[in-house]
């Protein structure tokens, strides 16, 4: 039946099918629908409380108003539709599916599954099933636990995400936890973040700590507090400040910096590596220049284009590289200053394992044990077990090999 | 946020209005901030009233309304107060 305006009474219950205008609904009224479960409005909904709808509403848009200690919840039994904006002073729960151009609720939301291209909360907003919105803006906690499509999300609390996308930015103050696959763009939070395995991202940015469930690839990663990788971890970059402990292998297609100290079970595999804090490894395979002021553990051993060891810097298993300087006196800015471990170290030797190079120099203050390289420099205190090469070998006068160098014609075949 | 099954310290509280005020650049009234912090309107004054003297809220006025809005000292607070709460479940206490 069609109907012009219409007002319901405070605490009345109505049956509805079409109204043509506005609907004006007092406190505590419910509403019910004649047929086929849906009252249609063709203007506004303006609440002046909480109320009932039990059934699903379509109109144009929902206004609710509410003051002071009167509350005012709205629950709708069905589907919510709205072709405008949703705005609820205080709370707003739809069973079905909530859609609607924008919802800006002051209090708590939660639907079945939500439809917008904006979704602002000032509380906790739940949606059990799919979330689709532009923008998602939550200054209390998320549970989305259905798949996502989001571009940016923002949330003031903590967040749990079923999975899907989250294109754009997304600003989690406390921890969030995603329980299956999820394409992120970039994720900066200052608590924790959990991700299911396969998931894959643009930046991630941690003060916090972050999980990786599985095999996971993030493009640039910022680890200012701890990460955990059960499996192989592929990025273009990665920084890590803190501690990092990847279960597989480490893939990282241009620069890798530790800071902190990285434990990496498995192989290493980047462009270029710095090594401030500690990094162990099954071995390490660089492109281009290693850097390592502070400790490297491998048991396999590290190979590079070119290899700088700093001073006072320590490396556990074998060296391979083109050109290696051992006890380099570290560049601006290189001296450890995170790491309390690693400043210790300042003022002692320079020490290294077997080194396998083209052109390889030890500097004062440093020891290797064996050394297999084309050409050879020893500078004035610096110490070898056994210096073996095939062109050349320069020795300052305070040098000291325990065994007399050798000169070959081939060189044993490098670990790496 | 402070999870709500624990008790929420001043503090929490204080960075839960500031979470929500956040989220109202144009400004937001002391009744929609109330649902959002889940704190009733009489209380929430005292601790609005506290971060506005303490220069973290600004107050001002429309019409017929008094709007609440977040000012740089606000927001520094809110960010030390994640990353204090960062630090200390890194090292393991109780935020």
């Amino acid at each position: 039946m069609l109907m012009t305006d219409r007002t319901l009474k405070r605490g009345e219950t109505a049956t509805l099918g079409v109204v043509d205008g506005d609907l004006q609904v007092g406190r505590k009224a419910t509403i019910k629908a004649e047929a086929g479960g849906k009252v249609v409005v063709t203007g506004d909904v303006i609440f002046d409380g909480s109320a009932t709808v039990d059934c699903s509403l379509e109109c144009n848009s929902v206004e609710v108003k509410a003051a002071p200690h009167t509350g005012g919840t709205i629950k709708v039994n069905g589907d919510l539709t709205a072709r405008e904006e949703v705005d609820v002073a205080d709370s707003l729960e739809v069973s079905g599916t909530a859609s609607a151009e924008g919802f800006d609720v002051g209090g708590h939301m939660s639907a079945g599954s939500v439809l917008s291209k904006r979704v602002r909360v000032g509380g906790h907003f739940r949606v059990k099933g799919a979330l689709e919105s532009d923008s998602v803006d939550v200054a209390g906690h998320l549970s989305a636990l259905g798949k996502v499509k989001v571009v940016d999300l923002h949330v003031g609390g903590h967040a749990e995400v079923g999975g899907g996308t989250i294109s754009g930015n997304i600003q989690v103050r406390g921890h969030i936890e995603v329980r299956s696959r999820l394409e992120y763009g970039e994720l900066q939070t200052y608590g924790q973040v959990s991700l299911a395995g396969g998931s894959k991202g643009e930046r991630l940015s941690v003060l916090g700590r972050v999980k990786f469930a599985g095999d996971s690839t993030c493009r640039s990663l910022e680890v200012k507090g701890a990460a955990e990788a059960k499996g192989d971890l592929a990025a273009e970059e990665i920084d890590v400040l803190g501690m990092m402990r990847v279960t597989g292998h480490l893939t990282v297609s241009k620069g890798f910096k530790v800071l902190g100290i990285a434990d990496i079970r498995g192989r290493v595999d980047c462009q270029k590596l710095v090594v401030e804090g500690r990094l162990n490894a099954e071995k390490a395979v660089v492109v281009d220049e290693a850097d390592v002021s502070g400790e490297l553990r491998t048991v396999g051993g590290m190979k590079a284009a070119s290899i700088a060891v700093r001073r006072g810097a320590k490396v556990t298993g074998p060296l391979v590289g083109g050109q290696v300087e051992i006890g380099e006196k570290p560049g601006f800015g290189q001296w450890p200053s995170v790491w309390s471990e690693v400043r210790g170290r300042i003022g002692q030797m320079t020490d290294v394992e077997d080194v396998y190079g083209r052109s390889v120099r030890i500097a004062a203050y440093s020891q290797a044990k064996r050394v297999f390289a084309d050409e050879v420099q020893m500078d004035n205190g610096s110490i070898a077990h056994q210096v073996t090469y095939t062109k050349d070998i320069r020795l300052t006068p305070q040098y000291y090999i325990h065994l007399p160098p050798q000169k070959t014609d081939k060189l044993p075949d490098p670990p790496l | 946020m402070g999870r709500r099954n624990s008790k929420r310290s001043r503090m929490d509280i204080f960075a839960e209005i500031l979470e929500v005020i956040t989220r109202y650049p144009e400004g937001v009234r002391i009744t929609r901030l109330s649902y959002g912090v889940g704190v009733p309107v009489d209380r929430l004054k005292t601790q609005v009233e506290a971060l506005c003297s303490n220069g973290l809220v600004r107050r001002s006025t429309n019409e017929e309304d008094v709007l609440y809005g977040a000012t740089s000292r606000g927001l520094e607070f809110l960010e030390t107060y994640w990353k204090m709460r960062s630090f200390f479940e890194i090292l393991g206490e109780e935020p």
